[in-house]
């Protein structure tokens, strides 16, 4: 049975229940009402990131659902460029779409997907300097050259190892 | 690239975190570099003791000076450094005093002996040629509560001391010396001590005069210092004759153990029948006191620990049956970070088959504080910082090390800490103050 969902710039999408279910969030929201016609809001999506949310929802479909014995913050370090071929080919967009992807994800309660969308930042921020990560993300460095002074000075040690 | 309006350093704290844990050290300390918010956000996040977790115990090894092995110390010195900035920044605000209720008492420094760990109890002497007086002051209002007389001189201040075995049972312990036609006589002397339940009362008997036979005597220059528990007395020769006379007090056993394989014996301690022993190298060694006075035991009574390399103080803890605390201030052995000191935790257990496992306890960190002002207490370090403030370091059941700084009353720089618990909630001072200029141990109970 397909369910309809709305964005908030008022787009409507039907979609399998399968395939909407994927998210925690509407899940449990089916489970709440029950059977319904009714359609769900989601006040905090815009249409195109849901498009791409569902996107992602419809390829992972069959997957086993997260059942909280994910593996350890150990082991997903050590996983951190292992982003499947479909999933980064999916997530090769532009940063405000990637960023709203992660907020989304994370709003919607997609699990699988708030890892891709982390990892990929982890990826974009591995072997840069903070000036190179402000620069990539159009951070404005806020610290009085004093201050940056004294943080360098604390992290002195990283630099001669 | 288009600026993106939502950015990085706008997602909330949970994404941030989630990033913050799938990056390499490396990579973390540059982001927390970028800007105020992912500074202040990370600093007071766990990834940092998250990576410390995934570094092996450092102390636990000798130094070596091959490069891995110097990273990890790096590192780990680096996140203890920031695991103290976090405890900066959560620590409570600065106290005095003044505004907790606290009782002080003070007490000339030439009465003061010994207090008994855990306890409001102190015990000091005076000498007469032939006998020894003992007497028991109650350290919440100096008051003396009783006292005894034993027939024997003591032979030194430090081979002077006691235990406290039961709620208001104590156990005192002393080497007495006798001249018998100008031979020296020593003998283990134990007194055992009741209080009444109010504390204005204590009552002595003189259990036992246990004569040191002459030839195990003649194996020491002299005693250096005496600890005892509920059974065992342990004497130890100066530090350099490695020797130690173990003394069953109940059954009249006695025992020689000699450490042999070191040249000399830094610091020494007596807990529930273990006689742990750090060696000249930080060679810590547990001899079960037990098996030492069985010859019949088919069990070698020493166990070797571990290594505390550049160790500086050290304090021994019973935690619970057959469990110890270890608490180390060490020196860390890095050009980066000269003089500061490291304080670790290890907790040693000891299992029914007699083999002691060690495990890191609940802290390792490093400490922004002169390391000649630092004194290590039971669970917890106080340092001097300035004029009248003091800082108290507690160690706790969280990794966090929880601070409090206090304003204490004739805290000078001359004052020097001799005595913290923090389970009775004391800080002892010594030092002259006031027109007297007469040494006092000040006391400060927290009520």
């Amino acid at each position: 049975m397909p369910v309809l969902l709305v964005t908030s710039d008022n787009e409507q999408f039907r979609v399998e229940k399968v395939v909407a279910q994927r998210s925690v969030l509407i899940k449990n929201m089916l489970e709440d009402v029950g059977e319904s016609d009714q359609p769900i809001p989601l006040p905090n999506v815009t249409a195109p990131v849901l498009k791409k949310v569902l996107e992602y929802c419809d390829h992972h479909q069959t997957d086993p659902l997260p059942t909280g014995d994910e593996p350890s913050a150990d082991e997903s370090r050590k996983r951190t460029t292992d982003i499947s071929e479909w999933d980064q080919k999916f997530i090769t967009v532009d940063q405000e779409m990637l960023f709203e992807i992660i907020l989304a994800a994370n709003y919607l309660d997609i699990k699988p997907l708030l890892d891709v969308g982390c990892k990929t930042v982890a990826n974009m921020i591995k072997g840069k300097s903070p000036e190179e990560i402000r620069k990539l993300f159009n951070i404005v460095n806020d610290f009085t050259p004093e201050e940056e002074a004294q943080i360098k000075k604390e992290n002195e040690w990283a630099e001669d190892r | 690239m288009t600026p993106a309006a939502i950015r990085l350093d706008t997602l909330c704290d949970d994404i941030i975190f989630q990033v913050a844990f799938l990056l390499t050290l490396d990579d973390l300390l540059h982001l927390s570099m970028v800007c105020k918010r992912f500074y202040s956000t990370l600093c007071c996040s766990d990834v940092w003791d998250h990576w410390l977790d995934a570094l092996p115990p450092a102390t636990l090894l000798p130094y070596d000076s091959s490069p891995p092995y110097r990273r990890d110390e790096t590192v780990r010195l680096a996140i203890r450094r920031t695991l103290y900035l976090r405890s900066i920044l959560s620590s409570s605000p600065r106290i005095s005093l003044d505004t907790i209720r606290y009782k002080q008492i003070s007490v000339p420094a030439e009465r003061w002996c010994f207090r008994i760990e855990g306890s409001q109890w102190m015990f000091n002497c005076t000498q007469s040629p032939d006998a020894t007086t003992i007497q028991c002051v109650n350290l919440m209002d100096s008051s003396v509560i009783g006292g005894i007389s034993v027939a024997a001189k003591l032979h030194s201040a430090t081979t002077f001391n006691g235990h406290l075995y039961q709620r208001n049972k104590l156990l005192i312990a002393m080497v007495g010396e006798n001249i018998c036609h100008q031979e020296r006589k020593l003998s283990v002397e134990v007194v055992t001590v009741s209080l009444e339940e109010n504390g204005t009362q204590a009552n002595f008997t003189h259990q036992r005069s246990i004569p040191v036979p002459e030839k195990l005597s003649s194996l020491f220059t002299r005693f250096d210092v005496l600890q005892l528990d509920k059974d065992h007395v342990v004497l130890s020769g100066n530090w350099s004759t490695k020797t130690f006379l173990v003394v069953d007090w109940k059954c009249d056993k006695m025992a020689i153990y000699r450490s042999s394989n070191y040249w000399r014996v830094f610091h020494w301690r007596l807990l529930d029948s273990k006689l742990f022993i750090v060696h000249d190298d930080g060679q810590l060694d547990i001899i079960d006191v037990q098996q030492l006075l069985n010859p019949d035991s088919l069990i070698s009574p020493t166990k070797k620990i571990m290594t505390l390399p550049n160790y500086r103080s050290i304090r021994f803890i019973h935690q619970d049956t057959n469990v110890f605390s270890i608490l180390v201030i060490a020196q860390a052995n890095d050009g980066n970070l000269p003089g500061a000191p490291i304080i670790s935790h290890f907790q040693v257990s000891l299992d029914a088959d007699g083999k002691f496992s060690l495990r890191r306890g609940h802290f390792d960190g490093l400490l922004f504080a002169l390391e000649t002002q630092l004194y290590l207490g039971s669970m917890g370090i106080i340092s001097k910082e300035a004029s009248e403030e003091a800082t108290i370091w507690s160690i706790g059941e969280t990794k966090s090390l929880s601070r409090v700084s206090l304003c204490l009353p004739n805290l000078s720089e001359q004052m020097e800490f001799v005595d913290l618990d923090l389970q009775s909630g004391m800080i002892a001072l010594k030092g002259s103050h006031g027109a007297s200029r007469t040494p006092k141990i000040n006391l400060y109970w927290i009520l």
